[in-house]
């Protein structure tokens, strides 16, 4: 529970450190989001926080983190009528590629570390709020928590290091709000939920479904 | 503004940083709990060291399935008191419970099982630190112990074997256990019991006279309905413990890899484990306990034949004892199993 009570509140530390230090120019982004082409450069840097939970009784929960990169692939935004034609309702469809390193802690039995190229979608809607489909494909390394012994060939005990090597593959849904479309502030906060498999485990694939809230710093730069 | 905003949240993170890092909790005095993985191949068997740190008894409690986990075994009362005066050593087996790796089929064998518990024997004499160490199987762990007690080399390094219920001949025992079920599924009909279903009982095992795994799922439903898996779960105690943070849905899968693919001589354990001819082997002291009720492998014979062929001459067995226990007794009369534990492993040392 303190162990948990900690982490969240690691969390919460980052979230409200980024943003206090995180106060954009008024109107910085108002010229900067344009419909005609590629005329704006997006990246995002995230942090989420995850939780791997195990549905079966006893309900188990397992913390991790996870870190990631979002260089926009491609760009279609749509026009829709404003309320005036002065003010046209953007909104944004958005291809990204997310290289995405992370970990999750069970403690006593592994921390699984892992590394995705994550294709994402996105889905901004003109007031901000968007939808993100994600598809994972990487690789991930289980750790044992706990000292491995292997017996040698003399007999004796000797501690090891040791780990399996894993195919990870998954997807998930998150829903956000991105700050930085319609307010001075170059963030978004997501939350969302979403399901791995990794292999092998004696020639089978395991299932886990995880919660996930992240905060993301966005970049917007106008493209010359 | 921007500036007390940072302040106080840096102080926020070092009171929750002061108040989040506290140990967890140390096991009472004598008492030890440590986690540790024992390395055999790909695989990373799990094991769980606990009792009396001061003690160079061991017991290694080898679990039933299979498939199942020790992991939850330390719930059960009965090892509280155990651990009072000896350490108990709590270790899942090749692909089952939540021991991690990549198992092929053909290393599902309770030859290779064999060889794993025999590194498992080795690390609780050098790592655990025990010098005097006795196994104690239940029910498929009382068959993987029986297998294992085979080999000379092993009896050697051990002081004695507590054996329940064990599964030594899954191919008679199946037989002997379909036909208790069926004189079970008789009584219902005899009291007028829901008719249909116990016929639909009947018919089944009508059309399979011999249980390979697929059938065992169907037929251990059909023992819980009359008590022959567990008699009176009211004797049944239990303690909060805690529990490794493990991938529960790897314990299922392994709960459904493992009797599927396990193998004696390379044939499926269910239609051709029998080890009754090489009992004769064991010579080394042997506490036998097996439940009266017990529905899934009958006492009658399986018990009197065990008894007949062992060739140890230190045989413990008391056929009066345990009439209220179907297939665990050290679950349902925990108390008389400590009694009787304690006894054997004092006067075996």
């Amino acid at each position: 529970m303190r162990k948990h009570f900690l982490y969240f509140s690691l969390l919460l530390f980052v979230m409200m450190y980024t943003l206090s230090s995180a106060i954009a120019q008024d109107n910085k982004y108002k010229d900067i989001i344009k419909t005609d082409g590629l005329k704006n450069k997006k990246y995002l840097a995230s942090i989420s926080g995850i939780a791997d939970m195990e549905l079966f009784k006893p309900v188990n929960i397992n913390l991790g983190m996870s870190f990631s990169g979002s260089i926009r692939l491609l760009y279609k935004p749509k026009l829709n009528k404003g309320k005036s034609v002065y003010s046209p309702r953007i909104i944004e469809r958005e291809i990204y590629i997310k290289p995405t390193v992370g970990y999750i802690y069970r403690k006593r039995y592994n921390t699984a570390l892992f590394f995705i190229p994550e294709i994402a979608y996105r889905h901004t809607f003109y007031k901000g709020v968007f939808l993100e489909l994600n598809m994972d494909v990487g690789y991930m390394f289980t750790k044992m928590n706990a000292p491995v012994y292997e017996r040698q060939d003399d007999g004796t005990f000797k501690e090891v290091f040791f780990g399996h090597h894993n195919l990870m593959l998954g997807g998930k849904l998150v829903a956000g709000y991105d700050f930085s479309k319609n307010m001075r502030t170059p963030l978004a906060i997501n939350f969302g939920t979403g399901v791995f498999y990794r292999y092998p485990s004696n020639q089978k694939w395991i299932r886990h479904i995880y919660a996930e809230v992240g905060l993301s710093y966005v970049f917007r730069r106008a493209k010359e | 503004m921007q500036l007390n905003f940072k302040i106080l949240s840096i102080l926020f993170f070092a009171v929750a940083v002061l108040a989040g890092c506290s140990p967890d909790p140390k096991p009472n005095g004598d008492q030890v709990d440590n986690y540790y993985f024992v390395k055999v191949g790909d695989v990373a068997l799990p094991v769980r060291v606990c009792g009396n740190i001061k003690s160079d008894v061991a017991i290694i409690f080898i679990h039933g399935g299979p498939g199942g986990s020790a992991q939850g075994e330390r719930g059960n009362i009965y090892w509280k008191e155990i651990e009072k005066y000896y350490k108990v050593i709590y270790y899942d087996q090749r692909g089952s419970g939540v021991t991690q790796g990549n198992v092929p089929p053909s290393e599902m064998s309770i030859e290779q099982f064999s060889e794993d518990l025999d590194n498992i024997v080795d690390f609780t004499k050098q790592v655990a630190k025990a010098s005097k160490v006795f196994i104690h199987g239940a029910s498929w762990g009382g068959g993987l112990a029986t297998y294992y007690l085979l080999d000379t080399t092993h009896q050697n390094k051990l002081k004695g074997a507590i054996i329940e219920s064990p599964a030594y001949d899954i191919k008679n025992g199946a037989v002997l256990s379909i036909q208790w079920m069926l004189h079970k599924a008789d009584s219902m009909i005899a009291l007028g019991k829901n008719l249909d279903y116990w016929n639909n009982c009947k018919n089944y095992y009508s059309i399979h006279p011999i249980l390979t795994y697929n059938e065992f799922k169907q037929h251990q439903s059909y023992l819980t309905q009359v008590y022959g898996l567990v008699s009176n779960g009211a004797n049944i105690q239990v303690q909060s413990i805690s529990t490794p943070k493990v991938e529960l849905a790897l314990g299922y899968s392994n709960a459904e890899f493992a009797p599927a693919t396990l193998t004696y001589e390379g044939q499926s354990i269910f239609t051709h484990l029998d080890l009754t001819s090489k009992l004769n082997q064991i010579k080394l002291p042997v506490m036998l306990v097996w439940g009266a009720q017990d529905g899934l492998l009958p006492k009658n014979n399986l018990a009197e034949k065990f008894v007949t062929n062992v060739g140890s001459l230190n045989l413990k067995y008391d056929d009066t004892k345990y009439l209220l226990s179907a297939h665990l007794p050290h679950f349902e009369e925990w108390q008389q199993f400590d009694v009787d534990t304690k006894a054997f492993v004092e006067a075996n040392k």
